[in-house]
């Protein structure tokens, strides 16, 4: 159990969201990886699920505020950006640095068609969700059965 | 002294069933009347955030909400991290925050540990006497 600690120090090594990403690729096809130089854009942990009536997108953005993020979204095709900065705040020296810089482009293919206007997205605890309404004939239906 | 604040190997105490661990990444600054520890804990809220002193030790474990980075099969994510905590550091000085997913930690030094500046008086009478004629 010890190796728990001896982490390379990336920050989400084990974390299963690229899992997650394969396991759900038929709802989502991610069709490019994140434009960084230096690697980082794997350290951007995203999940996605669909909530029935909703697609929803989760990913961990510590630290980073509502301005930090620009999501756009054009047809089917939905663009995540952010972008992080770690300084070592004034007056300090630093003794140890774990938390890489974040900047990242991920672009999501939604599997159906979602109602633009109804979009929602935020960041709490530094997480963004992002919230996109099926649109109304894509959404899952109840048949009622009726007594023969 | 470079590393001020060191890992410590210890495990965390009680192991964790159903749930995904990570490391949080940590960040450790050194100013001269204290340390400043940042971690990342993405998804976690105050209330689910525990930052403890264990003898000479600052444990932090937090748990992701189940809505936000849980990972297959519905587990969550706990990130946690111990760390040893320098000699220097005054128990009664530790503050903890936490916003927007990122906790701070600050550790004061105790009065003794903290470099003191020596007032450099000016020279006595006695050297302008000698100066001036």
């Amino acid at each position: 159990m010890l190796n728990h600690w001896s982490d390379s120090g990336i920050w989400g090594a084990r974390v299963v969201p690229n899992d997650l990403l394969r396991e759900m690729s038929h709802l989502f096809r991610e069709f490019e990886e994140g434009e960084v130089a230096d690697g980082s854009a794997r350290a951007l942990q995203v999940a996605t699920r669909d909530a029935g009536d909703t697609f929803v997108v989760n990913a961990c953005v510590p630290g980073m505020a509502d301005a930090d993020v620009e999501i756009t979204l054009q047809g089917d095709s939905l663009v995540v950006r952010g972008k992080r900065n770690v300084d070592v705040p004034e007056g300090y020296r630093a003794l140890r640095r774990e938390r890489t810089e974040l900047e990242f482009v991920r672009s999501f293919s939604l599997p159906a068609h979602v109602e633009v206007d109804s979009v929602k997205a935020g960041i709490s605890n530094g997480v963004l969700t992002i919230e996109l309404p099926k649109a109304a004939e894509e959404q899952p239906k109840r048949i009622s059965v009726q007594a023969a | 002294m470079s590393q001020g604040i060191q890992e410590s190997m210890n495990n965390v105490s009680h192991s964790v069933q159903d749930a995904v661990q990570v490391a949080a990444p940590t960040d450790v600054f050194e100013r001269e009347d204290e340390y400043l520890l940042v971690a990342d804990f993405p998804g976690v809220s105050a209330d689910s955030l525990h930052v403890e002193v264990r003898e000479h030790d600052l444990a932090l474990e937090g748990r992701a909400g189940p809505a936000s980075n849980s990972g297959p099969s519905g587990s969550s994510v706990v990130y946690a991290r111990r760390f040893r905590i320098p000699a220097t550091v005054d128990r009664g000085q530790i503050k903890a925050e936490l916003s927007s997913g990122v906790l701070r930690v600050h550790m004061g030094k105790a009065e003794t540990a903290r470099p003191r500046r020596i007032p450099v008086g000016r020279a006595p009478v006695v050297a302008r006497s000698i100066g001036g004629e």
